[in-house]
């Protein structure tokens, strides 16, 4: 008898075995193989930013509100621009990727008002600046081992130095999203580059200079993927949408220009790429410039 | 509610088996295998027929498993449509052996995930002992009150108080927000579970304790500080642990409010290509500390079984061994996240156990 | 009061199309169905495992065992991860043209998987409960493993496990939430993230909400467990 318990408790394992990986090895769904058929070619980039953004958004430079820097951050973002460095800084973390911001806006010419003249607040230490960006955005703000690269570090670094401070007087802290404001409204951070949009809500509890980049919504599709051109054409098939919980609503897409698109909400942008590259997803969406980014991004 | 249990509980179960003698002083042992094989009570030991059945079994599950494996891996190293890499490729995984991942955010990440579970154990022990010791007040106003904060916290998912407290914390300006949204909810969803562990531990204390307390003239409050609580926490240690492990991977849902746990760490690192192989690591080391940990407090509960003498018996026996089945009586079990106290399930002495198979042996 | 008023007005504003904009209730509806199917999952792998670990071949209760230890000691969280990178995104697991399909589905095997081995756990302490003399005499009279197992044992394990089962399914019924993680976008903690980020006014009104929710959900089940165990325990 013993035998026969045996073999269905063996039978019963290896079922739950085949099941497993029956459901592995599946069918390909419609935009895989859509995909798969169209050629890939060495050159063609592999991600690339479709269609001009459909929002905008202005990154300003975040301040606690008894701040004194604001006039001094707003002529540094002018000086920046003014003698190339913003270019060529932009163009330098972007090489390669098919994108270009917006050129109406970019690079912006009309600074926030700096609303409070009688800020004396510049940096909790005197000889030390803690600046606040984003850790997790390739090109943009993001933590590379032990050092800082992106378009936010480098605007950061070039105006912290116009503040006197050489980039080895920069501490940089993490801000993530919902953070933002507390961290300078309790001087945790003096000024943060964190994709920071300029809202009047957030100019209630802090002070922005700049804005040093205006961004918008945008999308971002494999580099051989030409279906997709903007927002309008995801209506068009049943393709899946990718965005980041928190970041730049991607609701927006689906209430005002694709009602049908298939939308996933994840907690990182590597889940979103990852999806991407593997063809489970077709689009992924937030703003412009950290799309460009993760594009401009390659297998370290 | 009456503390009795109207079922066999396990812990009496484990009174009428007598405790191996290896429960208490480590005999040398033979190979696990060797004694799992020759003594049980639900079967015969195999004859060479069955034997036969059986090796041929686990060659064919072995192959099945091989074949299952090597399936996953093909797909894995399939390589995607335009990065022309496989998710098996050495390019991807050499991150992982960089010396920066590790200084820069696996182990700074590990220290906030251990930083968060420790702070918010103690937090638990002390809203525990408040609170536990709160629904044992004569005050029916306190005890009402104790009542409904245990409650709640105990039901209310961990992760929606994280969320709420991120948002709320943060509008407050307060420092650190998801540090401490993480920490307060596992706090008080912890301290709510030990609380009803103080509650329970003290409830089976032998009546004998708190009568000599009366005789002595102690308050109600004075007994419980000075003769119950004491005990029942001594009792209580290893299920304490067993919390910790608990609230460990709990803060693994910092993720979602993006505090840089573990997890989080092995997120950022991985953006945007890596992100499985870094996930991979994250995912061994949770598995690697929480199993450490967890063994050590089983052998916290032998160690403590011992200590825990001059208790009786039966609370000695239940407490570290059963925690639920103690507290059947109670509207709520005290469930961890994970749905059972870690401790309960660990050291139970049962005759599923190898020892029961031994101390059977005629 | 009057905030109340204007809480009552977020909560039921209704999309152009006339349907709710947070439809809180459809939200608690969703963990329900990923509580009951996620259960039956827990419960079948569950019972698997616990009939390996008791089983006279070691070499299922290694892999019992080993099963046992890994998902006891993962974060769910990880566990969901894994799902969505490994399964839905590497391994193209797939059960149909929607891709909240595959979230759902997918959702409900990493919660089953993951409350499996607890439920297994549960079972073993309820075996633990049932007498070794029962099973000596069920061996005595001649029952084979399987006989003994599933006439003797097992029955008097369930239901002396239903209080530890309970347990943990109060803790699936609140760890449903983590389904978020996975994409499910419909279930209470993602609706509550949604409306928390449009409606920060009324934080504490709309986590109270959500909280209220679980309260009434898990206190009858919990209530439910405790009579069932007592009714259904085996008096020795």
């Amino acid at each position: 008898m013993n035998k026969k318990i045996a073999l269905a408790v063996s039978a019963l394992a290896a079922f739950a075995l085949v099941g497993t990986s029956a459901c592995s090895s599946d069918d390909k769904d419609p935009a895989t193989s859509t995909a798969a058929t169209t050629a890939t070619t060495d050159a063609a980039p592999a991600l690339k930013v479709v269609g001009a953004p459909f929002t905008t958004e202005l990154y300003g430079v975040g301040l606690p509100l008894d701040s004194s820097l604001c006039e001094q951050v707003n002529t540094a973002i002018a000086d920046m621009v003014a003698d190339g460095t913003w270019l060529a800084k932009l163009n330098g973390q972007m090489e390669g990727v098919l994108y270009t911001p917006n050129p109406e806006t970019n690079p912006p010419k009309d600074f926030e008002v700096c609303d409070n003249k009688a800020g004396t607040f510049t940096t909790a230490s005197s000889d030390t600046i803690k600046i606040g960006i984003k850790f997790d955005q390739p090109h943009l703000g993001f933590k590379e081992g032990s050092t800082y690269t992106g378009f936010d570090v480098d605007v950061a670094t070039y105006v912290a130095g116009k503040l006197g401070f050489t980039p080895d007087k920069i501490e940089w802290v993490e801000a993530p999203s919902k953070s933002r404001e507390t961290l300078l409204e309790n001087h945790q951070v003096d000024i943060i580059f964190a994709t920071y949009s300029i809202t009047d809500a957030r100019k209630e509890k802090v002070e922005f200079a700049g804005p040093y980049f205006v961004a918008g919504q945008d999308l971002l599709v494999r580099g051989d993927d030409d279906r997709i051109t903007g927002p309008e054409s995801l209506n068009e098939s049943d393709y899946k949408l990718c965005s980041v919980t928190g970041s730049t609503p991607a609701q927006k897409i689906k209430d005002t220009y694709a009602a049908d698109v298939e939308l996933v909400e994840v907690t990182g942008y590597g889940e979103c790429i990852t999806a991407l590259i593997a063809g489970r997803v077709d689009a992924v969406t937030t703003d412009d410039i950290i799309l460009a980014g993760l594009a401009a991004a390659g297998v370290r | 509610m009456t503390p009795e249990v109207p079922y066999t509980t396990v812990a009496e179960q484990a009174v009428l088996i007598p405790p191996s003698p290896e429960d208490t002083q480590r005999a040398p042992k033979k190979p696990r295998r060797a004694r799992r094989a020759e003594h049980s009570v639900l079967f015969d030991s195999p004859g060479p027929k069955t034997k036969r059945v059986i090796a041929i079994g686990n060659v064919v599950g072995v192959l099945l498993v091989a074949w299952a494996i090597y399936a996953i891996g093909a797909k894995l190293a399939e390589p995607s449509l335009i990065a022309k890499k496989g998710q098996l490729d050495w390019e991807l995984w050499k991150i992982n052996f960089e010396s920066d991942t590790w200084t820069e955010f696996y182990l700074p990440g590990l220290w906030n995930t251990i930083k968060a579970a420790v702070v918010a154990i103690f937090g638990a022990v002390v809203f525990g002992l408040l609170f536990g010791v709160g629904r044992l007040a004569q005050l029916k106003p306190v005890r009402w009150f104790s009542d409904v904060i245990v409650e709640f916290f105990r039901a209310v998912p961990v992760l929606l108080m994280m969320i709420f407290l991120w948002t709320f914390l943060g509008s407050m300006q307060f420092p650190e927000p998801s540090f401490w949204a993480v920490v307060i909810a596992l706090t008080v969803y912890n301290g709510s579970v030990v609380a009803e562990l103080v509650r329970a531990g003290v409830q089976n204390l032998p009546n004998g304790q708190h009568e000599a307390a009366d005789a002595i003239g102690l308050t109600r409050i004075q007994a419980l500080v000075n003769v119950l609580v004491p005990q029942a926490l001594l009792a209580m240690l290893p299920a304490i642990i067993a919390q910790l492990v608990v609230a460990l991977k709990d803060s693994a849902l910092g993720v979602a409010i993006s505090y840089f746990d573990l997890l989080r760490a092995a997120q950022v690192r991985g953006t945007p290509y890596n992100a499985l192989q870094t996930l991979t690591v994250a995912a061994v080391v949770f598995i690697v500390i929480n199993y450490l940990l967890g063994r050590s407090g089983e052998w916290l509960a032998g160690r403590m079984k011992g200590r825990t003498s001059r208790l009786d018996d039966k609370f000695a026996q239940e407490i570290p061994i059963n925690v639920s089945a103690l507290s059947a009586s109670a509207m709520l079990e005290p469930v961890d996240q994970d749905g059972y106290n870690e401790q309960n399930l660990r050291a139970e002495p049962g005759w599923l156990d190898d020892d029961m198979f031994e101390s059977k042996k005629p | 009061m009057e905030t109340l008023t204007q809480y009552w007005e977020f909560v039921t504003q209704k999309k152009p199309d006339g349907t709710l904009l947070y439809d809180v209730l459809g939200a608690f509806w969703v963990n329900i169905q990923l509580t009951l199917w996620a259960g039956a999952v827990a419960m079948v792998l569950g019972t698997i495992i616990l009939a390996m670990r008791i089983s006279p071949i070691v070499s299922l209760r290694a892999v019992a065992t080993f099963f046992t230890n890994i998902f006891r000691d993962i974060p769910l969280t990880v566990v969901m991860l894994i799902m969505w990178l490994v399964i839905w995104t590497q391994l193209g697991v797939s059960f149909g043209g929607k891709m909240s399909t595959d979230f759902y589905i997918l959702a409900i095997i990493g919660l089953g998987l993951y409350h499996a081995s607890f439920i297994a756990e549960a079972l073993r302490s309820g075996v633990n409960t049932v007498p070794l003399g029962q099973a000596e005499a069920a061996r005595a009279i001649g029952l084979t493993f399987m006989q003994s197992a599933r006439m003797i044992v097992l029955p008097q394990a369930f239901r002396g496990a239903i209080a530890p089962i309970g347990n943990t399914i109060i803790a699936l019924i609140k760890n449903t939430t983590v389904a978020s993680v996975m994409g499910v976008a419909t279930e209470t903690s993602a609706v509550m993230s949604g409306m928390i980020e449009t409606g920060a006014n009324f934080v504490l009104l709309i986590f109270l909400t959500f909280a209220i929710g679980y309260v009434l959900i898990v206190i009858p089940v919990g209530m439910f467990f405790t009579w069932a165990s007592r009714i259904l325990a085996v008096k020795r």
